[in-house]
């Protein structure tokens, strides 16, 4: 194993130290988050195989269909959700498991549940392998996808930055493939439109500094009234009323133990206002929200 | 890939039927309100940083700034700011702000508050006063130099060009000499 995939493997330690923190914290997402937690276990096995050993970047599909979605079916059937489970059960040995990995790379229409398949088998596997495998992938390489995959993108995230009097610059997270791009601060990441008028932002009352008592967004301040502590003081909703497509975004800053894959995932009551609203996110999660 | 298509979203996503009940129930608990982000520019120093200002639209049709920032796209400042510009937001909110002007008079102890017309009317006489006693016509050789002496100005930072150029304009048809502006600094 390389240095440079030593580094990277520490995501998966902290992706399960998030969610055990969420875990205990949000107990609505719970459900949702222990399945996820089961997952990763064999997200890291397959990402640490694939960065031991990589598949040639022509077989990809095929390498992740016979090495890693079998894991995740198993994952599937046994904590999975019963919709999820009687589904797998179902359809056991009846899967285009090649054509299943391949559409989620191509970026073709898919189910739920063979979308849910080809990401989680996919994803860890990108995320080990270089330039050549994730140019396997179809999309556009433009400001608004990965720069990698070309993937849409899954969640917008403001960096924490080096002191408290500055703001960290957003990054979009990669639906495909995880990696993180640059990305300006007041545009749609389903359509960059970047008129004022035109972007909404979402978040609890008692989030913003104003709200909290200080002048100045990066210093603490005292801690607000029960009455008012927000469920969610670090993720608000995006959102654009021209394509009427929305992101969660996770503010590092103000909770620098944040992990924004797992904190996306976990903030459902967030999508549901989202959709209530009349917005649909730029391209659901893992988990189907 | 479809945008609009992927983002057709499930009620339950995968079936987490019980996480979507409790979050549904977390979701009428939230009090969530929307803002607007908008560009501006610190009124400060002439370095002219850049800011991003949330403000919300009230029901009184009001709008209530709610936070201030150092705009991370901005390559003049790429996100900071000084602490001075950090408290922008103090101009509009502070409890403290100066909101008219204030006088005190020669040997008082108190300040008095006064009316914008009056306050104009105070400097317009105090310039002229000042102007006609300290006014120069001709230096110690003889040459003429119609000046005031008596009178400096200082320019603001957030001066545009032309309030600038206006600025100068006004002072020099006066004769002051002592021109500063802070945007040197």
């Amino acid at each position: 194993m390389t240095v440079a995939v030593a580094a990277r493997s520490g995501v998966w330690a902290e992706r399960r130290r998030r969610v055990a923190e969420l875990r205990a914290r949000q107990g609505f997402a719970r459900q949702l988050l222990d399945f996820y937690g089961a997952l990763l276990g064999v997200q890291e096995a397959a990402f640490l195989e694939a960065a031991a050993s990589p598949p040639p970047a022509a077989d990809l599909a095929a390498y992740v269909a016979e090495t890693v979605l079998p894991g995740i079916v198993d994952v599937g059937v046994a904590a999975g959700p019963d919709s999820l489970r009687s589904d797998l059960i179902r359809r056991f040995g009846a899967f285009e498991a090649h054509e299943l990995v391949r559409g989620w790379m191509r970026g073709e229409e898919q189910t739920m549940v063979d979308r849910f398949l080809a990401r989680a088998s996919l994803g860890p596997v990108l995320e080990a392998l270089d330039q050549d495998a994730k140019a396997q992938c179809a999309g556009p390489r433009d400001a608004r996808h990965c720069p990698e995959c070309g993937g849409p993108p899954q969640l917008s995230f403001s960096a924490a930055a080096s002191d408290d009097l500055a703001t960290g610059r957003r990054f979009l997270v990669c639906a495909r493939c995880a990696a993180a791009w640059g990305f300006a601060r007041m545009t749609c990441a389903g359509c960059g439109e970047d008129a004022s008028a035109r972007l909404s932002v979402f978040s609890e009352h008692g989030t913003t500094s104003g709200e909290r008592g200080s002048v100045v967004r990066g210093l603490p301040t005292g801690a607000p009234a029960a009455a008012h502590r927000p469920v969610f003081p670090h993720t608000r909703i995006e959102a654009c009323d021209t394509c009427h497509h929305y992101v969660l975004s996770i503010d590092l800053a103000i909770d620098p133990a944040a992990v924004p894959v797992v904190d996306e995932m976990a903030a459902i009551p967030l999508d549901l206002y989202a959709r209530e609203r009349g917005y649909t996110k730029v391209i659901t999660n893992l988990m189907g929200f | 890939m479809g945008v609009a298509g992927a983002g057709a979203l499930a009620a339950s996503g995968l079936g987490f039927d019980d996480a979507l009940a409790k979050s549904t129930q977390i979701k009428q608990k939230l009090r969530i309100e929307g803002a607007k982000e908008l560009h501006s520019v610190c009124p400060y120093c002439a370095v002219g940083c850049s800011l991003v200002a949330y403000t919300r639209a009230k029901s009184n049709g009001t709008t209530e700034l709610l936070q201030i920032e150092g705009d991370p796209d901005s390559p003049v400042n790429e996100g900071r700011l000084c602490p001075k510009g950090a408290t922008a937001m103090q101009l509009a909110v502070s409890p403290r702000r100066v909101e008219s002007p204030l006088y005190r008079a020669a040997g008082a102890t108190r300040w008095q508050k006064m009316s914008w017309d009056e306050m104009l009317d105070k400097i317009a006489k105090n310039i002229k006063s000042s102007r006609d006693a300290t006014f120069v016509t001709t230096d110690g050789n003889g040459n003429t130099v119609n000046r005031t002496e008596g009178i400096a100005f200082a320019g603001g930072a957030a001066f545009s060009s032309e309030e600038g150029y206006f600025a100068t304009k006004l002072m020099r048809g006066l004769g002051l000499v002592h021109l500063e502006q802070q945007a040197r600094v």
